[in-house]
C-alpha cells in the first residue's frame, strides 16, 4: 500500500495554527485546581456562618473529620471525571456507574455516622423550611464548583461529556455537602436524603445536562464541519 | 504500510505538541490506514470515511494538548475516531432523519488473517457486515488493527474483560455463519 499523501486541506488547516501547545497536566494534578476551590469552602464556609449548634457535642472527628472524608470522597470523583474526558483514557461506563454510586453512598454513610453518634431532629412545621435554606445554600455553594469542574472536563476534548459532567456533578455536591456539614445540625434521615442528597442529585443532573449541551454543540459543528467538507469535494 | 510502532508515534506526537509540522504528517502517514479502515467498517460508505477521516484529523490537531505523553497514542486516536463517527451519525439523523446506507458487506477493509483460511475475502466481508456492531467493533480492532484489549476498551468505554469477550463472541459467531456459508 502507498504512503498516504495529507490532504491539502488538512495541511492548511494545520499550518495556520502550529502553535507549540504544553500537554494538560494529569487528571490527577488538574483535580488540584478543584482541590483549591474546596479549601476556599472550608475556610470560607465557616466564617460566613456560625459552626453547627452541636459542634462541640459532635467533636472534631465527627465535625471536621466527617467533612474532610467526604470532600476527600468529592475529590476524587472530580479526578475520575477529568480521567474519563480524556479520550482513549476513560474509565468505561461500568467504572463510571460504579463511582456514582460509591460517591452517592459516601454522602449517605457519613449522615448515618454523624445520626447515630449525635442524632439531632427539628420540629415538624420547621423541618420543610430549614430544609428548603439547605437545600438552597448546598445548591449556590455546589455550583460554581461545578463551572470549575466542567470547564476543566470540556478542555479534555471529552468523548462521553454526560458521563463526566454526571461525575463532575457528584463531585461538586459532595463537595458542597461537605462544607455545608460543618453548619447544617439536622441529621435526620428525612432532612438529610430529600434536602441534602436532593441538592446533590441536581447537581448531577445539571452535570449530565451540561455534558448532554455540550454533545449537542458538537455535533452541531461537526454536521457544520462535513456540509462544508461536501460542499467543497462537490 | 508503515510500521505504526508506538514508541515512535508517541515522539511523533510530542514534537507536534512543541509545533512541529511535519510530525503531524509522519503521524498521519502511519495513522491513516487503519483509522480510514476503521472509519470505512463503521459507516460503511467509502466517501463518507474519508470526510470523517479528515474531520479525525482535525480534532486531533484542535485537540492535540489533550493527548498525554507518554501514553499510547493509538487508544487516543481510535477514540477520537470513534466519537467523530457516533456524532456524525447523530448529525445525520438530526439533518434528514435518516442514517447513513447500510450495505450487505463492509467496504475494502483488511479482513481478519484468521479469517482469510476459512472462505473467500468476499464471504468474509459479507459475514463480518452481519456480525452485530458491538462483537465487529472489537474483533476488528484487535484482529486487524492490532489493538490490545485493554487498549480497545479504553477506545469503546468498557472494561479490557469486556472487550476481550465481544471479540472472543465476535469470532465465534464469524466461525459459526462462515461455515454456514460453505454448507
Amino acid at each position: 500500500m502507498s504512503t498516504p499523501r495529507l490532504p491539502e486541506r488538512l495541511r492548511q488547516e494545520v499550518l495556520t495554527d502550529l502553535q507549540p501547545v504544553r500537554p494538560l497536566p494529569r487528571p490527577a494534578l488538574r483535580a488540584m485546581e478543584i482541590a483549591i476551590w474546596a479549601l476556599a469552602l472550608f475556610l470560607l464556609v465557616p466564617r460566613l456562618h456560625p459552626l453547627r449548634e452541636d459542634a462541640a457535642a459532635l467533636g472534631p472527628w465527627l465535625l471536621w473529620g466527617v467533612a474532610i472524608g467526604e470532600a476527600v470522597a468529592g475529590l476524587l470523583l472530580a479526578g475520575l471525571a477529568l480521567r474519563e474526558a480524556v479520550p482513549g483514557g476513560g474509565l468505561g461506563r461500568a467504572r463510571v456507574g460504579l463511582a456514582l454510586a460509591l460517591g452517592a453512598t459516601t454522602q449517605l454513610a457519613a449522615s448515618l455516622l454523624t445520626w447515630t453518634l449525635a442524632p439531632a431532629t427539628t420540629s415538624a412545621e420547621m423541618a420543610r423550611h430549614r430544609g428548603a435554606v439547605c437545600f438552597s445554600i448546598q445548591e449556590l455553594l455546589a455550583i460554581p464548583g461545578l463551572a470549575l469542574a466542567f470547564w476543566l472536563v470540556q478542555r479534555a476534548l471529552p468523548v462521553r461529556p454526560r458521563w463526566s459532567g454526571a461525575l463532575a456533578g457528584l463531585a461538586a455536591g459532595l463537595l458542597a455537602d461537605a462544607a455545608w456539614h460543618l453548619i447544617c445540625p439536622r441529621s435526620d434521615l428525612p432532612h438529610v436524603l430529600i434536602w441534602h442528597g436532593g441538592a446533590t442529585l441536581l447537581t448531577t443532573t445539571l452535570g449530565w445536562l451540561l455534558g448532554t449541551l455540550y454533545e449537542v454543540r458538537a455535533v452541531r459543528r461537526l454536521a457544520a464541519a462535513i456540509t462544508a467538507t461536501e460542499r467543497l469535494s462537490a | 504500510m508503515p510500521e505504526a510502532h508506538e514508541g515512535a508515534l508517541c515522539a511523533l506526537m510530542t514534537a507536534y505538541q512543541a509545533g512541529d509540522g511535519s510530525a503531524f504528517e509522519g503521524i498521519y502517514c502511519q495513522l491513516a490506514p487503519q483509522i480510514g479502515g476503521y472509519l470505512r467498517a463503521l459507516c460503511r460508505d467509502p466517501i463518507r470515511a474519508e470526510d470523517l477521516l479528515q474531520e479525525t484529523f482535525l480534532q486531533v490537531h484542535r485537540s492535540r494538548r489533550t493527548y498525554l505523553p507518554p501514553r499510547p497514542l493509538k487508544p487516543w486516536v481510535y477514540a477520537i475516531a470513534r466519537n467523530v463517527f457516533l456524532m456524525s451519525r447523530r448529525a445525520g439523523a438530526r439533518r434528514d432523519r435518516r442514517e447513513t446506507a447500510v450495505g450487505d458487506s463492509l467496504p475494502d477493509i483488511a479482513i481478519p488473517p484468521e479469517a482469510e483460511s476459512l472462505a473467500d475475502r468476499e464471504t468474509v466481508r459479507g459475514a463480518l457486515a452481519r456480525l452485530p456492531e458491538d462483537r465487529r467493533e472489537p474483533l476488528l480492532l484487535h484482529h486487524v488493527w492490532g489493538l490490545s484489549f485493554r487498549e480497545i476498551g479504553a477506545v469503546l468505554g468498557v472494561s479490557e474483560a469486556a472487550a476481550k469477550l465481544r471479540a472472543h463472541r465476535g469470532v465465534r459467531l464469524l466461525r459459526e455463519l462462515l461455515a454456514g456459508e460453505r454448507r
